[in-house]
C-alpha cells in the first residue's frame, strides 16, 4: 500500500454567517468528513496521527480550537498558512506525513471567516498600503489589463466565463450566490478596477472543508499535492511588491510550476483530466490559469467558453465566483467537490463519470498548489 | 571694487493643476464672486509645487541637480512647520550632499529673502550655481474675504556669476511694524486685516517708497508689483509712474502666489530685453530690485504658457480636503507614521531621489534598494547605484473606483517600463483617464497624503502623449 486514499470529506457550506465562528464552522466540516469515512468520533481519535489547519485569518491554534472542540487533541496539530493555497499546503504535508509512513491517517481542515470588505493584509509594510499599492483587486486588474491585450481577450469573454461559473453554482448548495446571471448583467455591475467589475471578481466570506487521509489504494486517491512559490523575478503575478518590478515573460510563473510537478507525481497530463477547479479569484485568472495549466493555448479561452470541447470540465462546483473565498478552506473546498464527482455523487452538477480532477489556487506569496485525484 | 555681477540663467515655474471658480466659494457662503484662482490638486503642497517648478527650471537648460550647490528656498508654508522641509526639497532634486543654502519663512517676503541670500552667496563666490525656489500655496480662513485672492505656484530660478542674460541690479527696502497679512501662532489658517483705505494710505506707499528709492525710467521698465486684493495694485502702479505691469495678467488668473507672486510676476519680464524691476510687499517689509534683461531668460517662455495653462476645475468641498480643511471622520487605512514609513528609515533618500540598485551581476535594477538585499532576479548582492530614468512607457495600469478612506477613487496605479530598462509601480497622477498601455509617460513628485501633520512623498506617472488606439 503505497497510495494516499481520500476516505473522508466535508464541508460547512461557503457564505456569511453571523455570528458562527470559524472554530464551529471547523467543527462541522471535520464531523461530516469523519462521518463520511465511516468513522465514529472514538475511532477517529485512536486513528488520526495528525492535523494539519489551513487558515490566514484564524489567528494562533485555529486547528487547536476546532479538534479542541471536538475532544480530538492530543496529537501533532500544525496550522499552515500560504495564501490562498494555504489549503493545498496543507494537503500537501498531510500527503507527505503518510508516505514518508510517519502517519497512517492524517486530517486536513481549513477554517475561515474573512474580515469584511477589502482583503487587507501584513504581507504589504505599512508604506505600501501608505501608497495606496495594497488594494488587492488592483493586483488582478494590473495581470487581466495584459492578459486582455496578449492572449486578444476583452471584457465579454470575462463576462461569459463568469456566466459559466454562476451556472454551475447555482446547482450547488454549498455555495454562496446560487442564482445564475447573464453577461449583461455581468457588465452593469459595478466598475471596481477597470477591466474588472464587482461580479467578476470573488467574494471573500466565510466557510471551512475538512479532508480525511489514510494509507490506502482504493477509493479516491490522492496522486499529487504541491505547492510551489514564484521564482525570483517573477513578480507581476500574486507576489507584486510596490516597486522592484522586472520584466518577468520569460519567468516560468509558479502556478506551471506546480502543474507540471503535480502531471509528474501523477502520471497524468492536461489530456487525461475530466475535471478542473481552477481559481476563479477574478475572471481573469481563471483564463489565465487555464493556459498555464496547459488546458489551453493562449488566446484560445474564447473557444473553450463558447464550443463544447472534449476537454475536462472546469470548475462544476460553480468556482470561488458562486462559492467565495474562505481562504483557508477554499482549496479544500475544491477538493471536496472533485472527490464527490469522482464517487458520482455531485447532484444536478455530476459530470459524466468523472476518474481524473485537478484542483488549482493561486494566490499571495506567491503560493500555488496543484492537487490532481483519480479514482 | 564693485561686487560681480549676478545673472538668472533659467527659470521654471509651477502651478496648482486645479483652478477653483471664485463662484464656487461665492456659492458656498451666500455671496457673489467672479474670477478664478490656482489651486493645488490632492497631490500637491508647496515641496511638490517647488520640486515642479525646480525640474524644469533644471531641464531648460539640461542640468542636473548635482549642479547645485545651493538651494535657497522661500515659502510661508514649509511642509513641515518645524521638520526636515529643505533636506526633502533638495534630495528630490539630487543636489549634491554638502549643498548649502536656508528655508526662508516667516512672511510672503521669504521668496525675496531667498533671492537675496542666493545673489550674495554667488557674488560672494561661497556657491557657483544657486538655486532659488519661492513657492506657495496659501491656506485662508473659511468663508474670509481672503479666499477669493489665495493661489498656488512656484518658481525656481538658477542663478549664477555673469553679466546676462537677467542681471540683477539695484536693491532698495523699507519696512514699517504693521500688521498685514498674518498667522497667529498654533493658527493654521492665514488671516489678512483687510481694508482698503488701511492699505492704500499705509501699506502700498512702502511700497511706492521702495520702488521710488530705484534709479530706474518707472516708465520704460515693466515691473512685478503686489496686489494684495487685485484692484490695489492698479493704484500702486499709477504712484510710481509704471505703465507695463508684468504681474497683472497672472495675478488675475492664478491669483495671489504669496511668496512667490513677486518673482512669477516678473516673469513676463524676461521673455525680452529690457529694463524690469519687481517690488515686493509683505510682512511690514517692502524691497525692489531692478533687473536688467539682456536677452531672454532660458525657460521664460515656457513658464507663461505653463503660467497661461487652463487647469482642471476643482470644487469648493475638494479644495477644501486637499488642504485639510474638511476631514472624513471614522475608520481610516492604518498608515505608516514613523517608523513604520520607508520615508522616515533608511529608504528615504533612495525613494525621494529615485535611486536604483543596478545589479553588478545581471544588470537588473531593484528599487527601493532598501527592500531588495538581494537581487530579485538572480540573487546577486553586489550593486551600483543609479537613477532611475525619469521617462517610459506604460506596462499595465488600473484604476480602482474603490478605495477605503483615505484614498480618494479613481485612484490609478501604474506599472511602468522606464527608459533604462527598470519597471517600477507608482499611483498614477489625477484620474487615469488618459492611461493605456504602451503610453509615453514621465514621473513626476507628488504628496501621497499626509498622516498626524506628516506629509508623505513619492512620484506618480504622469502621461506625456496619449496612444492612438
Amino acid at each position: 500500500m503505497n497510495g494516499v486514499e481520500i476516505s473522508g470529506v466535508g464541508m460547512h457550506p461557503f457564505g456569511r454567517f453571523g455570528e458562527v465562528t470559524a472554530t464551529a464552522m471547523g467543527v462541522a466540516a471535520v464531523r461530516a468528513a469523519i462521518d463520511d469515512a465511516d468513522w465514529s468520533i472514538e475511532q477517529a481519535r485512536s486513528r488520526i496521527g495528525a492535523t494539519f489547519c489551513a487558515t490566514a485569518y484564524g489567528g494562533v491554534a485555529a486547528g487547536h480550537r476546532v479538534l479542541g472542540a471536538l475532544a480530538l487533541t492530543g496529537m501533532p496539530i500544525i496550522d499552515v498558512e500560504a495564501g490562498c493555497a494555504s489549503g493545498g499546503a496543507a494537503l500537501s504535508l498531510a500527503a507527505t506525513a503518510i508516505r514518508s509512513g510517519e502517519h497512517d491517517s492524517v486530517l486536513v481542515v481549513g477554517v475561515e471567516k474573512m474580515p469584511k470588505g477589502m482583503i487587507r493584509s501584513s504581507f504589504f509594510a505599512p508604506w505600501q498600503e501608505q501608497a495606496g499599492l495594497a488594494a488587492t483587486p488592483a493586483y488582478f486588474a494590473l495581470r487581466a489589463q495584459r492578459l486582455l491585450r496578449e492572449h486578444g481577450l476583452t471584457s465579454d469573454d470575462l463576462a461569459a466565463l463568469v456566466v459559466k461559473n454562476r451556472r454551475w453554482g447555482a446547482l450547488n448548495p454549498d455555495a454562496m450566490f446560487r442564482t445564475e446571471v447573464t453577461a449583461d448583467e455581468v457588465l452593469a455591475s459595478r466598475m471596481v478596477c477597470d477591466p474588472l467589475h464587482l461580479w467578476m471578481l470573488c467574494s471573500p466570506n466565510e466557510g471551512a472543508a475538512a479532508v480525511v487521509l489514510r494509507r490506502g489504494d482504493a477509493g479516491v486517491q490522492l496522486a499529487a499535492a504541491v505547492l510551489r512559490s514564484h521564482l525570483p523575478g517573477s513578480v507581476l503575478d500574486e507576489s507584486t511588491p510596490m516597486a522592484g518590478l522586472g520584466d518577468d515573460t520569460a519567468i516560468t510563473p509558479p502556478t506551471r510550476l506546480a502543474a507540471d510537478a503535480a502531471y509528474a507525481a501523477a502520471g497524468v497530463g492536461p489530456d487525461d483530466l475530466d475535471l478542473v477547479e481552477s481559481q476563479d479569484t477574478d475572471a481573469a485568472r481563471e483564463l489565465l490559469s487555464w493556459t498555464e495549466l496547459g488546458l489551453c493555448d493562449v488566446g484560445d479561452q474564447r473557444r473553450l467558453l463558447t464550443e463544447p470541447t472534449d476537454g475536462p470540465a472546469i470548475n462544476r462546483s460553480g468556482g470561488l465566483l458562486s462559492k467565495g473565498e474562505p481562504l483557508g478552506a477554499s482549496a479544500l473546498g475544491q477538493v471536496v467537490e472533485l472527490v464527490r464527482q469522482l464517487r458520482g455523487v455531485a447532484g444536478k452538477r455530476q459530470h459524466g463519470n468523472a476518474r481524473v480532477g485537478l484542483a488549482h489556487t493561486i494566490g499571495r506569496g506567491a503560493n500555488a498548489s496543484v492537487t490532481i485525484v483519480r479514482c | 571694487m564693485s561686487a560681480p555681477e549676478v545673472s538668472i540663467v533659467a527659470l521654471g515655474v509651477g502651478v496648482g493643476d486645479r483652478r477653483l471658480p471664485l463662484a464656487e466659494i461665492g456659492a458656498a457662503w451666500g455671496r457673489g464672486g467672479r474670477g478664478q484662482v490656482a489651486v493645488c490638486d490632492a497631490d500637491q503642497d508647496p515641496l511638490t509645487l517647488a520640486w515642479t517648478a525646480s525640474d524644469a527650471a533644471l531641464a531648460v537648460i539640461g542640468r542636473s541637480g548635482t549642479s547645485i550647490d545651493g538651494l535657497w528656498w522661500g515659502t510661508t508654508r514649509p511642509p513641515f512647520a518645524e521638520g526636515p522641509s529643505w533636506s526633502f526639497l533638495a534630495a528630490t532634486l539630487g543636489l549634491r550632499a554638502d549643498a548649502v543654502g536656508a528655508l526662508c519663512s516667516g512672511s510672503t517676503h521669504a521668496g525675496i529673502d531667498a533671492l537675496e541670500a542666493a545673489c550674495d552667496a554667488v557674488a560672494a563666490g561661497r556657491v557657483t550655481t544657486a538655486l532659488v525656489v519661492a513657492s506657495d500655496a496659501l491656506v485662508p480662513g473659511l468663508g474670509s474675504g481672503f479666499e477669493s485672492a489665495c493661489g498656488a505656484g512656484a518658481i525656481a530660478l538658477l542663478v549664477e556669476r555673469g553679466s546676462s542674460p537677467a542681471v540683477l541690479g539695484e536693491r532698495a527696502r523699507t519696512y514699517e511694524p504693521f500688521l498685514d497679512r498674518y498667522r497667529g501662532d498654533r493658527e493654521t489658517e492665514t488671516r489678512e486685516v483687510y481694508d482698503g483705505r488701511l492699505f492704500r494710505e499705509e501699506i502700498l506707499p512702502l511700497a511706492a517708497r521702495a520702488a521710488a528709492a530705484l534709479n530706474v525710467d518707472p516708465a520704460a521698465t515693466r515691473w512685478s508689483l503686489p496686489d494684495p486684493d487685485g484692484r490695489l495694485g492698479a493704484g500702486l502702479a499709477k504712484s510710481i509712474g509704471a505703465t507695463t505691469v508684468s504681474s497683472a495678467e497672472h495675478r488675475r488668473s492664478l491669483g495671489d502666489l504669496g511668496a512667490a507672486a513677486a518673482l512669477v510676476g516678473l516673469v513676463p519680464a524676461l521673455v525680452a530685453a529690457g529694463p524690469a524691476a519687481l517690488v515686493a510687499l509683505a510682512g511690514g517689509r517692502a524691497t525692489a530690485i531692478a533687473v536688467n534683461v539682456t536677452a531672454a531668460v532660458p525657460g521664460a517662455a515656457e513658464a507663461v504658457l505653463a503660467l497661461d495653462a487652463s487647469g482642471w476645475p476643482i470644487t469648493y468641498p475638494e479644495v477644501l480636503r486637499s488642504r485639510g480643511q474638511l476631514v472624513a471622520n471614522g475608520e481610516q487605512v492604518e498608515m505608516a507614521v514613523p517608523p513604520g514609513s520607508a520615508m522616515f528609515v533608511r529608504d528615504s533618500r533612495d525613494i525621494l531621489g529615485l535611486v536604483g540598485a543596478r545589479c553588478v551581476d545581471c544588470g537588473t535594477i531593484n528599487f527601493p534598494p532598501g527592500i531588495h538585499p538581494a537581487c530579485l532576479s538572480c540573487g546577486g548582492d553586489k550593486f551600483d547605484d543609479v537613477g532611475l530614468a525619469r521617462t517610459g512607457t506604460v506596462q499595465t495600469f488600473v484604476i480602482n473606483h474603490a478605495m477605503p478612506a483615505p484614498f480618494v477613487a479613481p485612484l490609478p496605479l501604474v506599472c511602468v517600463d522606464l527608459d533604462d530598462g527598470s519597471r517600477v509601480m507608482f499611483q498614477g497622477v489625477g484620474g487615469g483617464a488618459d492611461l493605456a498601455i504602451d503610453a509615453p509617460v514621465e514621473l513626476v513628485l507628488r504628496r501621497y497624503t499626509v498622516e498626524r501633520g506628516v506629509p508623505v512623498y513619492g512620484w506618480k506617472v504622469a502621461v506625456t502623449a496619449a496612444v492612438a488606439s
